[in-house]
This record gives structure tokens, sequence and C-alpha cells, in this order.
């Protein structure tokens, strides 16, 4: 895998505050996601790849070289930033040509450009002759979307771009993002929507406390943290019934019971997964279905950050 | 039978490329100009932006009225000279200038500009443009208007000295648009700097009788504007040229530190924190 991001001991401070400490990883190509909670240091590795700040100490390459100051770089990154800040008062395609021009196409190309990213992140023509100050929350997200595709950069950058987006938007953009990614862009998105980015993301950086706690595909982040305890539900007529009887196998950790199922932490999960067949059939109960939630990115960034 | 076609993944986008298309260097900074230039022309051209020009004029109107006593040419010249030129003009270059960059820190669209292939240095110079064109038009506007209001009031050979009075207006806006951008990518607080280096510099220095009020923008202003009355042939040519560039030279200093600043200084975003 080639790296398009590359840190090495990477570390930003503002004054006494911790931005990053530390950090080496390297991002391939695909999606990524960036999870973190908040305080993490997610925004601050998204200005630092996007050369708004610099590091305190330590390497940041991206496509291998360093952003900060590098128009070199920073023509190949689309950035889309969290905020909801735009120019309330222009047009979207007034709007976008200026940044196109900025961004190096010519003004009589920077129009078809705007026209076509705007077609391309779904905001309907009849919406364009509107001052974005009068756009929705998802329109504008849209908006946000469509100026960091102008220059068609090799690499997409997005902070919380589910923010405001309804379900179908949400998947809207999804395909986008999939879409892109086909045509040989590589993404690197920043969400709290985990299951938005368990759907989309390839591989996952996670950060918390300034710090990089894993990196790599989810199942390989997973199976690094085969000391933690399984979570698994179980969805049963006789909740209380079935715990029981995981209690008298030694099995629990740890339960909670709702009304149609049982969610178990599991104290030697590999022992449980040897026997779980047997068991649960001398239960009391009747079984309808069984999970193990311990893989899901929440699990994993639950665990990890605990 | 032949399963019916899969439909396209977004319709509205087809045949549209997003593909990667490389590494097209630097923008030039005449395309920054152009960019930056048609964001802050198209952000004028809102009806809220004119409105605010028509009351600038307006307000303008009634104080040249209640300022002039009929056919007093000295009190016009003062208020059109030193008041309307020397502070009025400054401190518009002072509000637009200092802001046009912070302004945008504040709200965090400077993040669409900054993260563009654009040198910063090019950005700044650009930001500058755009104040010298918005606060010389509404210059023109506003020397046009109390010339306009003197005329009605009976002041006599009231257009005469128009042309110099221009030329005086831009070179002073050329200078103080530089400064003010500079105090505004400096600071947030480039209102209290620009007030304070208004009263030390350009009232106090400029009234000190040696070569150091060459150093204020207001003095050459003074030598340039005495040209409105009296032609080159008795005042020389000599400080004419020596106030012009005294006047560019002090707005080159004053952009290249702000284009300095805004390149290596780093930006909290949103706060006014900087480190």
């Amino acid at each position: 895998m080639s790296a398009v991001i590359q840190a090495h001991e990477l570390s930003c401070f503002y004054g006494i505050v911790l931005g990053l400490n530390n950090v080496s990883f390297s991002i391939g190509s695909g999606i990524t996601g960036v999870v973190g909670p908040n305080g993490a240091g997610k925004s601050t590795l998204i200005k630092l790849i996007t050369g708004q700040i610099k590091p305190s100490s330590g390497t940041l390459t991206v496509f291998g070289g360093t952003p900060w100051n590098n128009p070199d770089v920073l023509g190949r990154i689309g950035y889309c930033p969290e905020h909801e800040h735009v120019h309330q008062e222009l047009k979207p395609v007034d709007w976008l040509r200026s940044l196109a021009v900025l961004s190096g196409l010519s003004w009589s190309e920077s129009r078809r450009r705007s026209e076509e990213v705007l077609q391309a992140v779904g905001l309907q023509k009849q919406h364009w002759g509107k001052r974005i100050g009068t756009y929705s929350k998802g329109m504008r997200q849209r908006v946000k979307l469509a100026q960091a595709l102008l220059h068609r950069p090799g690499l997409v950058i997005l902070d919380e771009p589910m923010n405001g987006l309804d379900p179908m938007g949400r998947q809207e953009i999804g395909d986008i993002l999939r879409r892109l990614q086909r045509e040989g862009v590589h993404i690197l998105i920043s969400s709290h929507i985990l299951d938005e980015l368990e759907a989309l993301c390839g591989r996952f950086l996670m950060l918390n406390w300034g710090r990089a706690l894993a990196s790599g595909s989810q199942t390989a982040i997973r199976s690094e943290m085969t000391q933690w305890p399984e979570q698994v539900v179980i969805r049963t007529d006789r909740p209380e019934a079935v715990v029981a009887c995981l209690g008298a196998a030694g099995h629990l950790r740890g339960y909670f019971l709702e009304t149609d199922r049982a969610i178990v932490w599991l104290k030697r999960p590999e022992l449980f997964y040897n026997e779980w067949t047997t068991l649960l059939s001398t239960c009391d109960a009747q079984i309808f279905e069984l999970q193990s939630k311990s893989t899901s990115l929440t699990s994993v960034f639950e665990k990890i950050t605990a | 039978m032949t399963p019916p076609p899969l439909p396209p993944l977004l319709p509205a986008s087809a045949g549209i490329s997003n593909a990667p298309a490389g590494n097209p260097g630097p923008t030039s900074l005449g395309a920054v100009i152009l960019a930056i230039g048609s964001l802050e022309v198209t952000a004028l051209l809102r009806p809220g932006a004119w409105l605010k020009f028509g009351l600038f004029a307006l307000g303008l109107i009634v104080v040249t009225k209640l300022s002039v006593p009929y056919g007093n040419e000295k009190m016009f010249s003062q208020w059109m000279v030193d008041v309307v030129a020397l502070k009025i003009v400054p401190l518009l270059c002072l509000v637009v200038g200092g802001g046009v960059l912070r302004n945008q820190i504040r709200s965090f669209t400077i993040e669409y500009l900054w993260t563009r292939p654009a040198r910063k240095a090019h950005l700044a110079i650009a930001a500058w443009c755009s104040t010298v064109s918005i606060v010389f038009a509404q210059a023109i506007v506003g020397t046009v208007v109390v010339h306009a209001t003197g005329s009605f009031l009976g002041v006599e050979n009231i257009w005469d000295g128009l042309p110099m009075l221009l030329i005086t207006e831009f070179v002073v806006i050329l200078a103080f648009s530089a400064l003010s951008l500079a105090l505004g990518v400096y600071s947030g607080k480039y209102m209290v700097f620009g007030l304070l280096y208004g009263l030390i510099v350009e009232s106090g220095v400029s009234r000190i009788p040696t070569n150091l009020n060459l150093l204020s923008v207001t003095h050459h202003a003074e030598v340039l504007l005495s040209y409105r009355t009296e032609d080159i042939g008795t005042l020389g040519l000599m400080p004419l040229v020596q106030s012009l560039v005294g006047t560019v030279g002090i707005a080159a200093v004053g952009l290249a530190v702000a284009a300095a600043l805004f390149s290596f200084k780093q930006y909290s975003v949103g706060t006014e924190k900087e480190s």
C-alpha cells in the first residue's frame, strides 16, 4: 500500500494545550475514517494535513510533500470543513467560480466546472439562483462538498460531512464518496456518526487524547484486542433465564436485561464460542438471535477509548 | 430473459469526471487577484451593501451642508481636505483593509481560501488590491458628492482641484490600506492599533518639522494636496515626486509586512487566540 499521508512522531501543541502528541501512522488509498471523541485531536490532524497549521515537532507528508505553505501539495487536496460558515450573500455558482479560479482554473472554465460539481453533489438546478444564506443545512453541506471537488483533487478531506443531513442525504453523500473512490480519489473522513463511517470506510485511524490508538482495517484493529471480553446480544423470550444460565456456567462478566433481549459481557469469549450452542439449548428459554456486538466500530471504539 | 439494466448510481452527474487532475502547481498572482476581487465585488453587489453606500453618501451631503457656510471656499476646502480626504478616507481604509482578511479568519471562511493552491502572500496582496478598489470607489463617490454639494452651496472654482485631489486620495488609499491590512493580519484589535497609529504617527509625527515627518502618509498627502491650488512651476517638481515615492514606499513596506505576517503566522480560526 503506498502511503498518501504519512506521519512520524508528529506533535502539535497550542501553547500548553495538547493537540496531537507524538503520533505516527500511515494512511493509504481508499476511504479512511478518523474516529475519536471531542478533543481527541481529529481537527488538529485535519488542520495539519490541509496546511492550516504547522507541526510543533515530527514530520507529516501528504503525497510526499509537507502541506504547510506548499501550494503543490494543497493543489492536490480538497477540503470540506465541519463548520457551517459560508459566504451567505453569494449564490453557489458565484462562490464556486471564485474558488475555482483560486484553485488554478481559468475564468471561462470555472463556470462549467462549478456547474458540474453542483450536479455531482446532487444540488438541484432550481436552487442555483438562490443565495447560500437561504439554503437548508443539507443543501449547504452539498455546496461545501462541491467546493472541495472543484480542482479535481487526489485527496478529499471531509470533517463531519454527514452533519445536518437526513438519512436520504447521508445515503446520497455516501454514494458520491464511493463514486469518487472508484474514480481514484482518496478520501479521509472525520465523523462522530460511527455507523455511517463503518459502512463507508475500509480503514480507520482511531485517536484519543492526542494519541493514535489504532489504525488499519476494522477487522485488523479488532483482532489486536483479544484480551477484551466480547459483548453479545441474545434475543430471547426469557432474558433473565438466559442470564441465569450463563451465570451458572461462569461466563458472565456483566449483563443488561431488556424485555426481549439480554446484553451480556463475557469473561472468556473463546470458551463461550466453543460451547454456546450446547449451553443455550439447556436454558429454559427460546433463543431467536445471537449477535456479537464487539466487532462493530462503535464497540471497538468504546473499548479502545475505555 | 435478459435482466433489465441497473440504473446509474447518480443520474444527475453522469458524464462528470472528478478523477484526480495531478499537480497543477501554484495559482498565479493574477488569478488570485481575480478570484478575491470577484468574491468581494459580488458580495458588494447585494442590496444591503447598496443601502449602506447610499446612506454614507447621504450622510456626507447632510454634514457638508451643515459644515460649509454658503459660498465659503476656505471652509469647504478645510472640510473636504482635512476631514474627508485625511480623516474619513483613512478610517475607511482601516475598517475595510483591517477587516478584509481578519473578518474571514473570525468567521471561518478563510479556510476555503488558504487551503487552495495559492500562496498566502498572494492572498494578502489580492486582499489589498480589493481593499484599494473598494475604498477608492467609495472615495470617488464621496468626493464627487461633497463637491456637488459645495457647488450647490455656491462655492466657486470648486472642480478645479478635483483631479489632484483624486490622485492624492488614491495614493493615500494605497498606503493606508496596506498599513491597515498589516494591522488586521497582526491582530484582531486592529481598530485600536490603527487609531493609536493615527494619533501617534499621522497626527503627531507628521507635525514634527524634521525629516521624521517623511514617515507620515498625512505629511506626503498635504504636500500633494498643495498642488491643487498651486501649479508645478511655483512649487517645483521635486516635492511632488518625493511625496509620491514616499507614499508608495510606505504602501510597499506595509504590504510586505502584511504578506510576510499572513504567510508565517499561525491563526486559530474562529477565535482571537493566536500562536
